[in-house]
């Protein structure tokens, strides 16, 4: 029983326990989970640099095998670390008229996300996907209706993943004869000669699995629901962690069959396959960022800028060199804590007002500054820009771009970048800035508990972006063992790193200097501010209205707060396109077609006597068939 | 004699038993019945070791085979046995208790109910147990015809506007579906409730089609007779073979019953009706006990009828139909069980699709996937049976066996709801349980057998994504608070469980919370350990792999075969 | 050392930026017959800005405006002028794109909590807008990657030192053009000033800005002239020699801009971006990929 072991093991006891002995005491199954989650914490402490480490569960019929890889490792110690700040958070969430009673649930949803992360062999691999799937269904769905229409959405996707990731299972069994991870994908790729049709189907079915777990292409819209309407703190797990799964699943599985053995197209340097991929993940950002930019409810904007990210490292990683994926990996980490931040802050937002429509909140940076700045240092790392962490990530992503000369794919990066910038103001100012409503006149600041998970948060986010060595350090250190599989040598196979320079194709960047620059910057114009005359505090209605006086049309707050259908004039360019273009209704389509085909099949076939006549003849046709051969 | 005989004997006592001493009280019949399987149990587990060492025939008066009638005692058989009365006890123990507030004397707890519950538990070991066409045919015969009656007294909850608008009601029986169609439902039981359409609709259809079913098996037993002069299973097995098309039919025309009562597609046109009809115990013996021991039946002449036997010559294409039924029945059964409205019918036409696999994994060559489907069929059965005696137990409750109508029972019964849902999840496959394991084997078979199969598998992978959405939805909608809205503050929602000390209804009897945790419990045990199955289940998959050594030799005395 | 040359860097920028505001005051009025202040009068307007009283809402309001200037006095000092940085940056172009949004978020941020919706309005004009003029402005950099394998601008300078011929405006003019484009839009100017737009919302995000707020809005512009003007120079203008010849090729673009603001009128927000999309977009994505297959 070693540390890989025992927490695989002991979380889902634990997590079982608890729901059936404490369903009642809330208090105490929010602690089990910070404790769990610290543990895990713990556990990726224990576990670093110890890469000969592996466990297997022998169930007689199968045995489950684990093993401690750096790349696992390295999203197990980044989920883990972002868990723990969450599970902060969740214990002061969930009092009594909040709670969600699904800490027993994500107990075991971490130790399947362990499982997926270390998984050693395809069976435990999938034995984890699948322990994942349902326990998040129930999660996202907790009990509410409108809650389940979303998780049934998003699960729908996710079986029709399994479905594909089962296919592709058996098809690497019966190809290679192993179900060893790394053995059938080496067997695997060393089949490209031979058959490489079979090692493209395979391919195509891992794809479309992993593609549909992290909302990318044609999957994108499951997070605008699934994401919002989950529980508030946990929608900060689903955007930071979970959508992440499709990705990790991807460098794990797919990448190591376009290594150094591939003997197909190229495009550009890079394997066909991988660059039809880089242009779904550039399509899927733009996509992402127009569908965010309309959306007045502020977790559905944020689970489409979520999307739009994970469309940034697709294509990042579409690349194929080893670059390529430390900048998505980068990318995911800085994902990971800027996105929770938002996240994070969105829910304290909503466990004080109730709300999550914009244009019913306003003003709350006045009455929770805490909040209001994790926010604002969340959405800055999110539009990649400096000093904070999303920039170097971004910079990476494009620098990996050009390392193959691939420009055209970072006119998409660019524009869905660039755009970013409009959702995530509309967010700020929707909810922290211009009127404050009466309603929230006497809201207090967000618990203790909560500020301090997002006070962390923004340290994170701010410390990476100072110092960007200190994730992508350990990156360039995981991915040193990963020469042999993506390709030694050439273009991108190094990656050039100090604590505070990131170096890529086209220049380098001291991001320690900017960030100071920065400052250096913002404390001259503080003395230029300081040495320009007293300035006074006025009400808030005390605007400028042309000399008039808005309280004698009675005006109120709430509608002197600009944030209904913030982007109109954009709006109005871009729904002619996202209206023809609507994956959501074709997907409504089909899933209305087949509900009508299910009720027409069920009453044929309690239909008497049609019926039994029918049954009889189309037997018969069949005995006919089968003994006219 | 031998004392063997006790397996299909106890079950024959009860039936004729009942009736005699049970006339003033029902409750002395169930509980009669439920003693004898739990002994016929106890008995059935004392035979294994001795079984298990080395499997072997029971030949009954004496009369060698293939004249007389042998039993043959081995790990499949006896397994097979195990699992039925293990099921028939359970159940019966769920009809010793009242699943709810409703005292409406549902057929399957009257003294008659036990009666022929007994006599359908009789065709079910029977049929697995027996190493004869004509005898297998016979106790499918029994069971079909108890099936019927059983179908036919049951008296279930008002579950939609056709049973509703059919039904010559009383104003009283009117009321009371009114009362049961609405949301918090808390129907005055009637005092004697009229026959219901449903019932009678339902189990003359399963009589239509089991009748029909058996004239063809009559008829391709004749056709064998005829041609080979035999009638035992075991002499087919290393028997010149038959023509091609005449063995394809009379193959065919063979497995007619079992593919009936396995609901495998055109033949499953009854499944709706009679189990919606049927009383809930009897609703889990009929998926567990009755598709069980047909699918082993089933499994058994599939293993006869493969290659080196009198129907050499057809396994291919025979292979190839069942194949095609298979994967039909499987994407029938999830597309209909889709929209279906009553939770019975779900579980029936889950069932259904359930089978097509079993099939699916039947048909392949060389019982490749012999021990998985095996396991799937245990997994089934216990996870069937487990979802449909709370289904009863949740109809009882809620007035109706509509699903929509059962939201919110979750809340106040969470064990029961929480088995429930390990029960869907097993069925959907679904790791931790025990389905995961069976579905996993069958699909790998499927995929190492290439060609055709590979749509095999594609369908059987369709109906898992139909399969997983509506059962969530089930299992979710029992969760759900029944006024929710997204506005509303939790407190209010959770009223019923948290800090409010009492809950609304009476608690979960000890009748229905003592087999659900036995079933869920061996969900769990098997999902988590499935080599405790695999014990038992590998020697039974050996027996069907080469029926010559392992099943023929052993019946047959040596010579005697022709 | 380095933070004095800063600091230096940074009040160039404000100086120059002044001027030129000046100079393109002259140039609007003699376009409409005037006779226009005098060049130095930025500089007065400036300084009577920061001797004014002033109101404020919030903190975040001062904390907004402070952000705002300080973004683009930082993407200054990354800015090469004939060469000369204050400290080894490279003029990292990337940067530099994405540090200057970060001093439009900060007055955004600052306008926003004015409270007046003017204010927002006028900030989701701009930022619309910017979505128009960034991706072009993207694709011109893509471009000169192409070309040179180099994203920094004291790189891009050199490599075009070698006289009229090797500027990038001769050499790739469907780029010059598309960056002359985003360029106007990037200043504000018209036809693209419809988030100022002092007739329709009361200058947009200045309608609650005054004395230092005004000052310091003012100054932003300037810099932002100084800085955006600077970029053009040293991506297509072969950087210069010397200092002054810097400062005149950008008082060159500035001119031309201020002319075009002189004579056109303005565009609605969505035709604003439509336009630079097909317009300055579709030329840099066509010089782009010109590039791409030349070079």
């Amino acid at each position: 029983m070693n540390a890989l072991l025992l927490p695989l093991l002991a979380l889902p006891a634990i997590g079982i326990v608890s729901l059936l002995l404490f369903r009642r005491a809330r208090v105490l199954q929010w602690l089990l989970f910070l404790l769990a989650a610290g543990a895990l914490v713990a556990t990726a402490a224990l576990l670093y640099g110890r890469w000969e480490l592996s466990a297997g569960l022998s169930l007689g019929v199968a045995t489950l095998g684990f093993r401690n890889t750096p790349l696992g490792w390295l999203f197990f110690a980044f989920s883990s670390g972002l868990t723990l700040f969450i599970a902060l958070f969740s214990l002061s969430y969930n009092d009594r008229r909040h709670s969600s009673g699904v800490a027993p649930l994500w107990m075991i949803l971490l130790a399947a996300t362990m499982g997926i992360f270390f998984a050693g062999d395809w069976i435990a691999f999938l034995v984890a996907w699948e322990i994942m799937g349902w326990t998040s269904f129930f999660i996202i769905a907790h009990g509410r209706e409108s809650s389940f229409r979303a998780s049934i959405y998003y699960y729908t996707l996710s079986l029709i993943g399994t479905a594909a990731l089962l296919a592709a299972l058996f098809t690497v069994w019966r190809l290679t004869g192993t179900l060893d991870l790394d053995g059938s994908l080496a067997a695997l790729a060393a089949l490209w000669t031979a058959q490489p049709g079979a090692v493209t189907l395979v391919a195509l079915l891992l794809a479309v699995s992993f593609l549909a777990k992290s909302a990318l292409g044609p999957f994108f819209m499951w997070p605008a629901l699934a994401h919002a309407e989950a529980p508030d703190d946990f929608s900060a797990y689903l955007s930071g962690v979970m959508i992440k799964y499709g990705l990790f699943a991807l460098v794990r599985l797919v990448l190591p069959l376009f290594g150094p053995a591939y003997a197909g197209a190229t495009v550009q340097g890079t394997p066909v396959f991988l660059y039809i991929l880089g242009w779904i993940g550039g399509l899927t950002a733009v996509w992402g960022t127009l569908l965010a930019v309309r959306e007045n409810d502020m977790k559905r904007m944020m689970a489409y800028s979520t999307v739009s990210n994970m469309g940034y490292i697709l294509v990042a990683l579409s690349v194929n060199t080893v670059f390529g994926v430390a900048a998505a990996l980068f990318h995911i980490f800085n994902h990971m804590i800027f996105k929770g931040t938002i996240f994070l802050s969105l829910a304290a937002v909503k466990y004080r007002t109730g709300e999550r429509q914009l244009h019913r909140l306003g003003g709350l940076a006045y009455r929770m500054p805490v909040t209001f700045f994790a926010f604002l240092i969340g959405i800055i790392a999110a539009a990649g820009i400096p000093p904070m962490s999303g920039f170097a990530s971004k910079w990476m992503v494009i620098q990996s771009l050009f390392s193959r000369r691939m420009l055209l794919l970072a006119v998409p990066v660019l524009f869905a970048s660039t755009a970013s910038f409009m959702y995530l103001y509309r967010g700020l100012h929707g909810i922290y800035l211009g009127q404050l409503s009466p309603r929230f006149r006497d809201v207090r600041p967000a618990p203790p508990l909560q500020m301090l998970a997002m006070l962390l948060l923004m340290l994170a986010v701010y410390a990476v972006g100072t110092f960007p060595g200190l994730a992508l350090l350990p990156i360039r250190d995981a991915l040193a063992g990963l020469q042999e599989v993506i390709g030694a040598g050439g273009v991108g196979s190094q990656i050039p790193v100090t604590l505070g320079t990131i170096m890529g194709v086209s220049s380098r960047i001291n991001l320690t200097t900017v960030s100071f620059v920065f400052l250096g910057s913002f404390i001259g114009v503080l003395v230029l501010y300081l040495l320009g005359k007293r300035r006074s505090r006025v009400e808030w209605l005390d605007t400028y209205t042309a000399g008039e006086d808005p309280a004698e049309w009675n005006m109120t707050p709430e509608q002197y707060h600009y944030a209904y259908r913030f982007y109109e004039p954009f709006e109005k360019m871009i729904n002619p396109l996202l209206e023809r273009l609507s994956l959501e209704r074709a997907y409504e389509s089909l899933a209305r077609s087949f509900r009508r085909l299910s009720g027409s099949v069920a009453r044929a076939l309690s239909g008497g006597g049609a019926g039994v006549a029918v049954a009889l003849l189309a037997l018969a046709v069949i005995l006919i068939v089968g003994v006219a051969r | 004699m031998h004392h063997e005989i006790l397996l299909l004997a106890l079950p024959i006592a009860v039936s004729f038993l009942v009736p005699l001493l049970a006339r003033r009280s029902a409750a002395v019949a169930r509980w009669i019945a439920f003693l004898a399987y739990l002994a016929a149990l106890a008995y059935t587990l004392a035979l294994f070791p001795s079984v298990m060492a080395s499997a072997r025939a029971v030949i009954v008066a004496g009369w060698l085979p293939p004249l007389g009638i042998a039993l043959f005692l081995s790990p499949l058989s006896l397994g097979a046995v195990a699992l039925v009365y293990l099921i028939a006890a359970l159940t019966a123990l769920y009809n010793l208790s009242s699943p709810g507030e409703n005292k409406r004397p549902e057929g399957g707890r009257s003294a008659r109910g036990v009666a022929l519950q007994a006599l359908f538990v009789l065709g079910g070991v029977g049929m697995v147990l027996t190493a004869d066409l004509f005898n297998a045919f016979v106790f499918l015969e029994i069971a079909g015809i108890s099936a019927f009656a059983l179908v036919a007294s049951g008296r279930p909850l008002q579950s939609g506007r056709a049973a509703a608008a059919n039904v010559p009601v009383t104003s009283v029986e009117k009321k009371s579906a009114a009362a049961a169609d609405s949301k918090t439902a808390s129907a005055e039981p009637p005092a004697e409730a009229a026959p219901s359409a449903v019932s009678t609709s339902g189990s003359l259809r399963y009589l239509v089609a089991a009748q029909t079913a058996s004239l063809f098996m009559l008829l391709g037993i004749g056709l064998l007779y005829s041609a080979t002069g035999l009638l035992t299973l075991p002499s087919l097995v290393s028997h010149p073979a038959l023509k091609s098309s005449f063995g394809l039919l009379t193959a065919l025309l063979l497995l007619f019953p079992v593919l009936l009562e396995t609901k495998i597609v055109p033949l499953n046109f009854w499944v709706g009706r009679a189990y919606a009809g049927a009383p809930a115990g009897f609703a889990a013996s009929l998926s567990g006990i009755g598709a069980t021991a047909a699918a082993v039946l089933l499994l058994r002449m599939l293993s006869v009828m493969g290659s080196g036997s009198a129907f050499a010559g057809t396994a291919g294409e025979l292979r190839g139909v069942l194949l095609l039924l298979g994967s039909l029945t499987v994407l029938v059964g999830e597309t209909a069980a889709f929209r279906e409205a009553d939770l019975k019918k779900v579980l029936a036409w889950s069932s259904a699709g359930q089978m097509g696999v079993v099939l699916v994994g039947a048909a392949l060559p060389a019982g490749e996937a012999a021990a998985w489907v095996l396991f799937f069929l245990a997994s089934h059965a216990v996870a069937k049976a487990l979802l449909f005696l709370l289904a009863g137990f949740f109809a009882a409750r809620a007035g109706t066996n509509r699903w929509k109508a059962m939201k919110g029972l979750g809340r106040l019964h969470p064990l029961a709801a929480g088995m429930f849902t390990v029960g869907a999840l097993s069925l959907m496959g679904l790791p931790l349980f025990a389905g995961f394991w069976g579905k996993l084997g069958v699909l790998r078979a499927v995929f190492s057998s290439g060609g055709p199969a590979v749509l095999a598998a594609a369908a059987i992978l369709l109906g898992t994504v139909a399969e997983g959405v509506y059962f969530l939805r089930i299992a979710h909608s029992l969760f759900e608070a029944p006024e929710a809205e997204s506005g509303t503050p939790e407190a209010e929602r959770e009223a019923p469980t948290v800090g409010s000390g009492k809950p609304a209804r009476a608690p979960v009897p000890a009748g229905v919370l003592l087999p659900a945790l036995i079933l869920a419990a061996a969900v769990l045990l098997l999902g988590l350990r499935p080599s405790l199955a695999m014990r038992v289940i590998a020697p039974a998959a050996r027996e069907l792999v080469s029926p010559d050594e392992q099943y023929a030799q052993k019946i047959l005395p040596s010579g005697a075969s022709r | 050392m380095s933070v004095l040359k800063s600091i230096l860097a940074g009040f160039a920028a404000m100086a120059v930026g002044l001027f030129f505001m000046g100079v393109g005051r002259q140039i609007s009025a003699r376009l409409q017959r005037r006779v226009g202040p005098p060049l130095w009068q930025p500089y007065v307007d400036v300084i009577k800005c920061f001797a004014r009283k002033s109101t404020s809402h919030h903190f975040i309001m001062d904390l907004g405006s402070m952000m705002g200037l300080a973004g683009l006095v930082a993407a200054a000092t990354l800015l090469p002028v004939a060469g000369w940085l204050p400290f080894p940056s490279g003029g990292p172009l990337i940067v530099i794109l994405y540090l200057m949004p970060i001093g439009y978020l900060g007055m955004a941020m600052g306008v926003s909590a004015s409270g007046n919706p003017l204010a927002a309005i006028g900030i989701g004009r701009a930022l619309t807008l910017m979505v128009g003029y960034e991706v072009p402005f993207a694709i011109l950099l893509l471009s000169i990657v192409a070309a040179f394998n180099t994203s920094l601008l004291s790189v891009m300078a050199q490599v075009q030192s070698g006289g009229l011929g090797t500027w990038n405006a001769v050499r790739m003019p469907l780029g010059f053009i598309a960056a002359l484009i985003a360029m106007q839009a990037m200043l504000a100017e018209k036809p693209f000033d419809a988030m100022i737009a002092p007739a329709e919302i009361a200058s947009g995000p200045m309608v609650e800005l005054g004395g230092k707020f005004l000052g310091m809005a003012f100054l932003q512009h300037a810099v932002s002239i100084y800085v955006v003007t600077g970029l053009v120079v040293n991506m297509f203008l072969g950087g210069a020699a010397s200092v002054p010849v810097f400062f005149l090729k950008q008082l060159v673009l500035f001119s031309l801009t201020m002319g075009v603001n002189g004579i056109f009128a303005r565009f609605r927000i969505e035709q604003a971006t439509a336009f630079l999309w097909l317009s300055a977009g579709s030329l840099a994505l066509v010089q782009l990929v010109l590039n791409l297959i030349l070079y």
